[in-house]
């Protein structure tokens, strides 16, 4: 459906996007992931056709964008991080508008009418959109991107700024969507990556750092088990005896929680249940287990250990995630375009 | 390109902008029809038409063209309209002619002053209608200048002053010309877009000038479309 080859963007010096290439099949539903400032929008702004790219060659649909620009546009949706929308016109006046820009041939009225029942803004079609909230002029981006029916949906960023309410709404929208369309979904919020997409392409400063399938990403990080424990035992003692458990792999000294205790980071082989030896070896040496909790590891980690720069350690790091933590959200923009 | 113009007139009047518009060539017109004909005590409307509406024209034109790109660059929804299916061509002949219809609606404000000269006098029709024909090929070849900056800034502001400046710098033209070597000089000279307007002030339709301004108002359209389709590169 979609084949990105050797795509290069720069601004003057910087170069916000090096020399990607990825290939996208009918039907997938991708996330596109990074922090500000990766290059995600832009690499969208060059799929959509809005700029160009200064090398590589993108294919929509068999239509390559620079060649057959009306073919492959006509089956684009696009919301772009900031929904373009006119304030001065009725939510009415603006689908119209845009049904015409696109030329689209379905019947009006019907074809209008579907779309706003499906993104629930049927009940604000005769305001103003300068008068709508938050979520309901991104709704009607969503809105604008659908008409047309086009069978690629491009969105960048569709939950910034939305109240957790509107943000899971807007996710199993555009899940439902997915049902039928292949979508591409950029964001900085991992959970969102996570609940939506299917396959996720990570990348930093330009670069794709990762593209994978969410589940095999989830699955190679959960594929060890983490513990964090808290032992009352001899400081010096802990790490030493701990490695020496058959099917440990890792032991990382935290620190001392308590007075009289030591607290230890653990990774055991997969399909190991390091707690029995564990709990035999502080048995014998008389010590005392007072915590032992499972740690997972999000995706969250994964991303900071791709993407990790020296700006990014510190408070950035979730050290103990266990499950996934909804991370918070945020207005932030990337500095790009 | 239909859905474009739609667009630029819902712009226009659906907000303050286009009757602002509207208003400010009715206000200077007046005021220039009771300086130079009333006052004057003249029937003869040539000098009003050649000389100060052009002014009015060019300080029309230098506010319309605040709205064209640079609103829709502030507004992100060039994103929009740049991603869909419709070309370039057809997005800056829209803006084009949704110029067009607010600055032909100012300029058929002027058949109130032609009406005033008829009832207390007697208005010469053919003078009127070479100058009317004048102002909107004038104001044709003015949008499209307008339109051209337009496309090279994102700020309002510098769209209305950069137009205005351009206006003011080929008015300048053939003052400029006479320090030149003659081999340039009849060309910079016919960059006074004005002073082609001396024929309609007459109450000539001459083909030349005509021509003059088709022309002229193509190739600053093109140009709009290149620098457009050129900025996308950058």
């Amino acid at each position: 459906m979609i084949e990105v080859r050797g795509l290069t963007k720069r601004y003057g010096k910087k170069t916000a996007v090096d020399n990607i290439s990825f290939s996208i099949q009918g039907g997938e539903i991708v996330g596109f992931l990074g922090p500000n400032g990766a290059g995600k929008s832009t690499t969208m702004n060059m799929l959509t056709g809005y700029i160009s790219s200064n090398v590589g060659t993108i294919s929509i649909g068999g239509y390559d964008l620079l060649e057959f620009p009306k073919q492959a546009k006509q089956q684009i949706g696009y919301l772009p991080e900031v929904p373009p929308l006119y304030m001065d016109m009725t939510v009415r006046e603006y689908l119209n508008f845009v049904y015409n820009l696109k030329g689209c041939k379905f019947p009006r009225q019907a074809h209008i009418a579907d779309i706003c029942q499906v993104v629930r803004i049927s009940h604000v079609y005769h305001r103003m959109i300068k008068n709508l909230s938050k979520g309901y002029r991104q709704r009607v981006g969503l809105a604008q991107a659908l008409i047309n029916n086009p069978e690629i949906l491009i969105l960048d960023e569709p939950t910034v700024g939305l109240d957790p309410k509107e943000i899971v709404e807007i996710r199993n929208l555009i899940k439902r969507l997915g049902e039928t369309r292949t979508i591409i979904l950029s964001s900085h919020v991992l959970s969102e990556i996570q609940a939506v997409c299917e396959r996720v392409i990570i990348i930093n400063e330009g670069h794709i750092v990762t593209d994978a399938l969410t589940e095999d990403l989830a699955r190679s990080a959960a594929a060890n088990s983490r513990y964090a424990v808290r032992v009352a035992a001899p400081e010096d003692q802990v790490v030493p005896v701990f490695s020496a458990i058959p099917g440990m792999l890792h032991v990382e000294y935290v620190g001392c929680m308590e007075p009289g205790t030591v607290d230890v980071m653990i990774e055991a082989e997969k399909d190991t249940d390091i707690r029995r030896a564990l709990f035999e070896e502080c048995a014998k040496r008389g010590w005392y287990i007072l915590v032992i909790t499972p740690v997972g590891v999000s995706l969250e980690d994964i991303f900071l250990q791709l993407v990790e720069t020296p700006d990014l350690e510190g408070p950035a790091r979730l050290e103990e995630t266990s499950g996934m933590p909804e991370p918070s959200e945020t207005t932030e923009t990337e500095e790009q375009k | 390109m239909g859905a474009i113009l739609k667009r630029e007139l819902i712009g226009f009047f659906k907000n303050p902008s286009g009757y602002f518009i509207l208003a400010i060539y009715a206000l200077l017109s007046a005021l220039f029809f009771n300086l130079f004909v009333i006052l004057n005590s003249t029937s003869y409307m040539g000098g009003y038409f050649g000389i100060w509406l052009t002014l009015v024209s060019m300080i029309v034109v230098s506010v319309l063209s605040m709205r064209f790109f640079s609103e829709e660059k502030k507004h992100k929804t060039d994103q929009l309209i740049l991603t869909s299916p419709l070309g370039l061509n057809a997005l800056v002949l829209g803006k084009f002619f949704g110029g067009m219809i607010v600055y032909t609606a100012a300029t058929l404000l002027n058949l109130i002053y032609v009406v005033i000269i008829d009832w207390f006098g007697k208005a010469d029709y053919g003078l009127v209608c070479a100058n009317l024909l004048g102002t909107l090929l004038l104001g044709a070849c003015l949008i499209s200048i307008a339109l051209f900056v337009s496309s090279l800034t994102e700020s309002s502001i510098g769209a209305a002053a950069g137009t205005f400046a351009v206006f003011f710098l080929m008015m300048m033209a053939d003052f400029v010309a006479v320090f030149l070597p003659s081999g340039i000089r009849t060309v910079v000279a016919r960059l006074n877009i004005f002073l082609e307007y001396t024929n309609f002030m007459n109450g000539e339709i001459s083909l030349a000038s005509v021509i003059y301004y088709l022309s002229l108002t193509a190739l600053f359209l093109f140009l709009s479309v290149r620098i457009i389709e050129r900025r996308r590169w950058r």
